[in-house]
């Protein structure tokens, strides 16, 4: 059996989801890549992304997030996010708003930093978009 | 001497205001819970960011620090945030916190330093535009928003790091109420910007095994450390709301004391003066028969 290690969901709100789980898939900023038990302490940067929860005897949880922290020490990972929706209560309608949102930040952006920030966050929304259509 | 009837008016009337304070009361008891519940519930975000960024600080070397942390390298704009609340009927909650600011403001200013003023929260900015009018460059209302979420946090911080960014200050210090007890929420002035230093644990306390920052730790600290200060304002809205409430039910259930002995007294004056008229009618009817 796979080792287990516990996975928080956190909101600035409250404390999301608080689980023992086998592994997690989290979108870092450098490509998607599993955490499990043992893992190497890392502290990253999330993007906008699909977050993929193995719970043990449960079925997979899948969250979507707009980016965030991710804190991964061996027995404990902590996800700091500001926005999550749960895969079941995906509505399509909201990630075109925040697309249509992102784009005319991008429109409006002056500065070649500002620019490259708002390119790549329409980017992310919209490889979000694409995988969500995949998977509805 | 007030009449009979004045004097009962004068009773319904502070009958019906002690009924208001009492609801008062009870409403500003029942959002203390929530506000109290909502405060402790947003502790695991800032606490998880504060470890984070205390576990980057003993990385960091001071190349990889951003702005936001390592500051301006000066000392002479401070930019003060003082969040108060909308409404008042909350006791002395919102002018202690402005006395505070006032001490903060009036010490910088005596220092020979400039001084910005951003309010959050109409009353502070009521009371602060009496002595510091040309200092106030911003004002921020939360009634639009109706609760304090973190997205009116984002904004307030979104602001102050424009100003930073246009540099406009130095050093920003939040001034807010910090809830402790129900009987105990001291105002309190916590730097913002720069990052006050977090005391560096002895290394040797470490395990052996090196964090791995992605991409770089220079930039999760940038990401991290503009983050915090949405942090901590979204902390300290969250625990004047509590404090507001909590002072709100004080000043409440004390006027309700005060209006039930205020009845108690006119009470006493009514029924007394009332005895008085009935034995001066008793007389009078007395005297008539005994003329006859």
């Amino acid at each position: 059996m796979a080792g287990t290690f516990r996975f928080e969901l956190v909101l600035p709100e409250r404390l999301l989801f608080s689980e023992i789980v086998e592994e997690v898939i989290l979108p870092g900023s450098e490509g998607y890549f599993t955490v499990m038990v043992n893992h190497l302490p890392m502290v990253t940067c999330v993007i906008p992304g699909v977050v993929r929860v193995k719970v043990m005897g449960q079925a997979e949880k899948v969250f979507i997030i707009y980016g965030g922290y991710a804190d991964i020490a061996s027995e404990c990972c902590s996800l700091l996010v500001e926005t999550v929706v749960l895969m079941d209560d995906l509505s399509l309608q909201d990630i075109e708003r925040r697309i249509v949102k992102a784009r005319a930040e991008f429109e409006k952006s002056s500065t070649v930093e500002q620019h490259n920030k708002a390119e790549d966050f329409l980017y992310q929304l919209t490889a979000i978009r694409n995988i969500c259509c995949a998977l509805v | 001497m007030a009449s009979l009837k004045d004097l009962r008016n004068r009773i319904a009337s502070i009958e019906v205001t002690r009924k208001m304070t009492k609801a008062m009361q009870m409403v500003a008891a029942a959002k203390l819970r929530h506000a109290q519940e909502t405060a402790s519930s947003a502790r695991h975000y800032s606490q998880k960011m504060a470890d984070i960024l205390e576990n980057i600080s003993v990385d960091a070397v001071s190349e990889d620090m951003s702005c936001l942390m390592a500051g301006t390298g000066k000392n002479d704009t401070h930019l003060v945030v003082v969040c108060t609340s909308e409404r008042g009927l909350c006791g002395g909650f919102n002018m202690q916190i402005a006395r505070v600011a006032r001490d903060f403001i009036g010490l910088r200013l005596t220092e020979g330093k400039i001084v910005k003023i951003l309010t959050v929260g109409k009353k502070g900015a009521d009371i602060l535009k009496r002595d510091f009018n040309d200092l106030i460059i911003d004002h921020v209302d939360l009634r639009a928003a109706g609760k304090v979420d973190f997205a009116s946090a984002s904004a307030i911080a979104s602001k102050v790091i424009a100003h930073f960014n246009a540099d406009l200050f130095d050093v920003c210090t939040l001034v807010y109420s910090e809830f402790k007890s129900v009987t105990n929420r001291p105002p309190v002035c916590l730097q913002l910007i720069p990052l006050p230093a977090t005391p560096v644990r002895d290394r040797s306390m470490n395990t052996t095994v090196s964090v791995v920052y992605e991409p770089d730790i220079a930039s999760v600290l940038d990401e991290l450390v503009s983050k915090n200060v949405s942090v901590q304002i979204f902390r300290a809205l969250l625990e004047n709301a509590a404090g507001e409430m909590s002072a709100r039910m004080s000043a409440m259930d004390n006027a309700t004391r005060n209006a039930g002995e205020m009845i108690h007294k006119l009470s006493i004056v009514y029924n007394r003066q009332r005895q008085t008229q009935i034995t001066t009618d008793l007389i009078e009817i007395i005297a008539g028969a005994e003329a006859l």
